[in-house]
């Protein structure tokens, strides 16, 4: 339970599935974030993903050997900075409808796969917060190991059903 | 005390790294966006400022990033404010 000691639920700051559901518009099977279970507004987020061999990735990355695509661990940090991003600019109140936010721009480094069974623990911090987007430093753990570290940014959009 | 041609060459720098360009052939008073340079890149631009000079900057800011001129006139004025304690 190394992770548990790493990041102890916090009474008040987490969020359950569906709260992040609220917040994210992500779904199956994109939504790569279980639950939130730490937070400051405007400062970090520490949240979770558990991966089971059942994600539909798993049947092509690889038929022999299931490891989660990298991409998927930087859409999970991604996404993790997307909920913080929206908690501190909403106050207290959960948004009534999910932002639309996209990735800008990654600077990721991985240093070892995330297999079926692994808790991913994802602690992003915010660099910068602005009213068009969003810069966050990021780390991916399992088991008290970096799995995957770097930067991401996302910028706010419009809808573009709206345009 | 960082110069203001420190600061212009920085973001030359960094413009040129980001849009694939010669930095010394970037013209200061070309207009950022004519060089490419969008909302993303700006706030990745913004932070750059922030981390190699010490400054805070905000929203507010952004209006400064026309071309390199303005910007740099700006983040040395910062610069210069925080030197001498002042509030930026």
């Amino acid at each position: 339970m190394a992770d548990a000691v790493e990041a102890p639920i916090r009474p008040g700051r987490t969020l359950c599935f569906e709260d992040l559901r609220q917040i994210l518009a992500h779904r199956f099977p994109l939504l790569m974030l279980d639950k939130v279970v730490d937070f400051e507004r405007g400062k970090y987020i520490v949240g979770r993903k558990c991966v089971t061999a059942n994600e539909i990735h798993f049947l092509g990355h690889f038929p022999s050997v299931a490891i989660m695509p990298g991409v998927l661990i930087v859409e999970a940090l991604a996404q993790s900075l997307h909920v913080l991003d929206a908690l501190s600019r909403e106050g207290d109140a959960l948004p009534n409808e999910p932002l639309l936010k996209f990735l800008g721009s990654v600077t990721m480094n991985f240093m070892r796969p995330a297999v079926p069974g692994d808790q991913l623990l994802l602690e992003v911090d915010i660099v910068k917060q602005m009213r068009r987007g969003v810069v966050g430093k990021a780390v991916a753990r399992v088991d008290g190991t970096d799995i995957a570290r770097g930067e991401l940014t996302l910028m706010l959009k419009e809808d573009p059903r709206n345009e | 005390m960082v110069s203001e041609v420190e600061v212009k060459n920085l973001l030359k720098n960094e413009i040129a790294n980001k849009m694939d360009l010669l930095a010394d052939n970037i013209d200061e008073n070309a207009h950022l966006a004519d060089l490419g340079i969008d909302s993303l890149q700006a706030l990745q631009l913004l932070v750059v400022l922030e981390r190699s000079f010490g400054i805070a900057l905000n929203d507010d800011d952004l209006q400064y990033f026309r071309d390199i001129k303005t910007l740099g006139h700006m983040v040395a004025s910062r610069i210069q404010e925080a030197a001498a304690g002042g509030v930026h």
